[in-house]
């Protein structure tokens, strides 16, 4: 259990996560006819309630008043959501070279990637950090409570249209670490002098228990279908479909299960249960039978974190000085809901271009991001946000960084 | 160069973003939890079966054996061995098959000094026998201990040697049980004691062939008595003095580190039976106890240091009449309440017991049957009318908190006790932490007392008083937590009266207990 919290801080604190979380306008352009490098790096967390005052605490340290806890205890929803998440990938496409056909090629791909997101309810919140005194004389309802994290490498080969760049990868997962956590239903009731409680819990914890560099294998695909499409006012479009890390792992190290299903009433201890055998807490207690906590070790499949966009393209070809881009995302996760981006990119030069967006949803709220793009000859760069107000602002609910540099030879 | 540099400034912006060394993130919680509820009675502390109720109030009446003196403790067969060979008188003779030769009856000296044993009854043991046999030819013995015997069968075995010679005797080994068997020792003339006999029959074997026997061949018996153990004796027994000093520890006394304790009306009794038909001598030579100030108390009676005279009991095994010696120790005749205030936790006995003082004055009649021992009772009564003026008693438990302030970790707190008391009894409780050398390095002390239920209602027809008392543990005592290896406990009891102005005797009821819950609320400091 220790070992599990230990590994959610990490991940939660360290950041991490998946490429494509970002709304940075994504551009169709110019066949492949050259090989092509890309290096994208990426970080950002998000959330509906937590904002970045509370979150900036766990990225930097620090400490937190206990006003600042009551305050953002008070602000939090009937339902909260949170994610952190960071990338670092590399990827090639050999455009110089033919696969079966003179339209198709290769290309290569490898990269760092974590995603952590979490379902809370106000009331976890309060007792997760301000402790149970909170709920004195109350019940305390943490039902649904969902935490999900994990962090793996992949390598991958694929194929790819020169002329669209629609591309197919799949590739090879090293799944480092992995952890799950969901109760259905989960309920503190204590009276009013702290002397009796009442804890109802029906749920599972999941999490590989080493700290090796590899708990399990197992493969991801990655997905990126280009569709032109002729929009209303006989303007020709493209859209993007794109689906990231859709893959299983296998945990061959073991997954360590606890999983409860039980009701316990605690009052204290009684003296022949605290003294057994002239000690305190005899041998043969165990505070996992005493709540009825199960636990095993299973080796299984998991599920990698997973997202699905489909975006209107930027078609940077174009003599249009502004040009709008849109598009839906979605994350397979009962933490997250589906997310809606707009934004206008503006080409200031032939080199420089701009652009904001808004967007909704996923594990936050509303968000404006900002973007900035060089476009050399051979060299090609990005570098953005999709919160800009958590840039300058410690009340909004998340930060993000994002940067792109590709380059053809 | 420019490429480098460009490709270079991302990856160097990451990495400082993500390298740098991080501050732990700190905030404090709130928890309360219960540790301890429970309702504890006077059973808790003794026995059910000391504790009588009189007149709706608590005592405590024991009786308890304090010394058995069986008929093991006076006599004892040791394991004796005896070796016995019966030469051949006959020398070059040839003798047939089926030759039978009588050995006469031997007398065993079972060798117990002062004891004069006339008759036994064996409960369990007996006699290893191994006979060695230097005749060429295959030889059947009997054996037959003359005066042992079972329902008036006198015990004889059969055992059958194979041949051998005077250098390499045939063997055979054998056990006679004689559990259950009435052994004469009076010998062969009815006239001795501690003999037992032996008889040996020796025969050739039947089927065999003859042999020539020489005067050199020597038969050899070996008898070995074995974990005898008695049922019965008869005889002089000796004069025996059994001495004996015993140190017992009372741990709930001795944990009574200062403090008056007053009581009266004590009594304690002691009661010597004898179920054996010997006479006796009894001295109890001191009877004392130690506090934990070290001061001794020594009980004072006109019976201690004087020999009392045990008589010897009277009538036959089914109709026997024990003798009795009883004497009782109480306010009037000895310093009993002194003694007891004492709460000395280290009790010392010394006495001793003189067996046949006047020597064999029975003429050897002295008998003792096993299940008939001398016993000493020990019986008291102390009504629980008891005073208590600053008591102190304490415990020590062994406790180790990891309390690492570099992780999350108790910043500070306090432990809460919710009582309610229906004993007469005031009690302070004080917790001190000691370190690995034993020294002191913080106390704890609650914000009240537990209040006596004298100064409470009555509920249910017992005097209840609720009290609610604080242990406050600050992060200076917190910060030493990490080095606590044991932990001290101190009650002090007091007996006050309504008003709480002195303390004076209060009698127990029945029924009393208190009840009590026990939490805390703790300040946590989470870092991560």
């Amino acid at each position: 259990m220790k070992s599990f919290v230990f590994k959610l801080a990490v991940i939660l604190l360290c950041s991490f996560s998946v490429k494509g979380q970002f709304y940075l306008p994504l551009t169709q352009d110019t066949s492949y006819s050259k090989n092509a490098y890309f290096i994208e790096s990426g970080t950002e967390y998000h959330s509906n309630s937590l904002p970045n005052s509370f979150t900036n605490k766990f990225i930097f340290g620090g400490q937190i008043p206990n006003e600042q806890l009551q305050n953002t205890f008070q602000d939090q929803a009937a339902i909260n959501r949170f994610a952190v998440q960071s990338f670092n990938e590399i990827r090639c496409f050999i455009g110089n070279k033919k696969l079966f056909k003179d339209s198709l090629s290769w290309g290569m791909k490898a990269g760092v990637y974590g995603h952590a997101n979490t379902f809370f309810s106000k009331d976890a919140f309060g007792l997760a950090f301000l402790g149970n005194e909170q709920f004195l004389g109350n019940t305390a309802n943490f039902s649904e409570l969902s935490l999900n994290s994990a962090i793996f490498q992949k390598i991958g080969f694929g194929k790819f249209n020169k002329s669209d760049k629609s591309s197919i990868f799949l590739n090879l997962v090293n799944l480092q670490q992995y952890a799950k956590a969901y109760f259905r239903k989960a309920y503190l009731t204590q009276n009013n002098d702290a002397s009796e409680m009442d804890i109802k819990l029906q749920g599972e914890i999941a999490f590989t228990p080493t700290n090796s560099f590899s708990s399990g294998i197992g493969f991801a695909l990655d997905f990126d279908k280009r569709i032109a499409v002729q929009l209303q006012n006989e303007q020709k479009a493209t859209i993007q479909i794109q689906v990231q890390n859709l893959g299983l792992a296998f945990v061959n190290a073991g997954l360590r299960r606890y999983e409860i299903d039980s009701t316990y009433n605690y009052s204290g201890f009684q003296i022949n249960q605290l003294i057994n055998a002239n000690e305190f807490f005899g041998s043969n207690f165990s505070l996992m039978d005493s709540l009825g906590i199960k636990q095993r070790i299973t080796k299984s499949w998991v599920l990698l974190p997973a997202f699905i966009q489909v975006t209107k393209l930027i078609d940077v070809t174009s003599a249009k000085k502004i040009q709008s881009y849109y598009g839906i995302k979605l994350y397979p996760t009962f933490a997250a809901i589906p997310a809606g981006f707009f934004g206008l990119y503006c080409k200031i030069n032939s080199k420089f271009a701009l652009a904001s967006s808004i967007s909704y949803g996923a594990f936050g709220k509303f968000r404006n991001g900002w973007y900035f793009t060089f476009t050399g000859k051979k060299i090609s760069g990005s570098l953005g946000t999709d919160d800009t107000i958590g840039f300058v602002s410690k009340k909004a609910f998340g930060q993000s960084l994002f940067l792109r540099f590709s380059w053809a030879i | 160069m420019k490429k480098l540099l460009f490709v270079a400034f991302p990856i160097f912006v990451l990495s400082f973003l993500f390298s740098c060394k991080r501050e732990q993130t700190v905030w404090d919680s709130n928890w309360q939890l219960p540790l301890l509820s429970d309702s504890l009675t006077l059973t808790n502390l003794v026995e059910d079966s000391i504790l009588v109720v009189n007149g709706g109030t608590y005592q405590l009446a024991f009786d308890r054996e304090l010394l058995t003196l069986k008929l093991s403790d006076f006599v004892e067969i040791p394991d004796t061995t005896i070796n016995h060979a019966y030469a051949l008188s006959l020398n070059g003779i040839s003798i047939p098959p089926g030759t039978s030769f009588v050995n006469d009856i031997q007398q065993h000296d079972l060798h117990l000094g002062e004891i004069e044993l006339k008759k036994i009854v064996v409960k369990s043991g007996g006699i290893k026998i191994k006979v060695l046999n230097p005749i060429a030819t295959k030889t059947n013995f009997t054996v037959e201990l003359p005066g042992v015997s079972k329902n008036g069968t006198t015990l004889s075995q059969f055992f059958a040697a194979t041949a051998g010679t005077n250098t390499q005797p045939g063997q055979v080994d054998g056990f006679v049980d004689l559990s259950g068997y009435t052994v004469d020792l009076r010998g062969a003339d009815l006239g001795g004691f501690n003999l037992i006999q032996s008889r040996l029959l020796v025969q050739s074997d039947p089927s065999g062939q003859s042999v020539v026997l020489s005067n050199q061949d020597s038969m050899r018996f070996v008898f070995e008595f074995s974990d005898i153990r008695l049922d019965y004796a008869r005889g002089y027994l000796g004069s025996q003095v059994i001495s004996e000093s015993i140190t017992k520890q009372s741990d709930l006394l001795a944990s009574i580190q200062s403090g008056l304790i007053d009581l009266d009306a004590a009594t304690l009794g002691i009661t010597i039976q004898n179920g054996m038909k010997l006479s006796a001598k009894f001295r109890l030579n001191e009877f004392k106890n130690t506090n934990h100030q070290a001061t001794t108390v020594a009980l004072s009676h006109s019976i201690v240091g004087n020999w009392k005279t045990i008589n010897a009991a009277t009538g036959s095994y089914a109709s026997l009449s024990p003798s009795i010696f009883q004497t009782t120790f109480d306010a009037m005749n000895s310093n009993l309440e002194q003694f007891i205030e004492n709460h000395g936790g280290l009790i010392g006995v010394n006495y001793d017991l003189h067996v046949n003082p006047w020597g064999n004055i029975s003429g050897g009649w002295d008998e003792i049957w096993d299940n008939h021992p001398l016993s000493v009772r020990v019986t008291g009564g102390l009504p629980l009318n008891i005073g208590m003026d600053n008591l102190l008693i304490q415990d020590t438990f062994p406790l180790t908190i990891k309390n690492d302030p570099t992780k999350t970790h108790i910043k500070s707190g306090k432990i809460w006790l919710k009582a309610t008391n229906a004993f007469p009894l005031q009690g302070a409780i004080i917790l001190q932490l000691l370190d690995n050398n034993g020294n002191s390095i913080a106390s704890i002390q609650g914000t009240s007392s537990v209040e006596s239920s004298i100064t409470g209602m009555l509920v249910n027809g017992l005097y209840q008083k609720d009290s609610y008392v604080e242990f406050i543990v600050p992060e200076s005592i917190v910060d030493v937590l990490g080095t606590t290896t044991k932990c001290v406990v101190k009650l002090t009891f007091n007996t006050p009266n309504a008003a709480q102005t002195l303390n004076e005797k209060v009698s127990i009821p029945e029924n009393a207990f208190f009840k009590f819950k026990v939490g805390t609320k703790l300040i946590l400091e989470n870092r991560l």
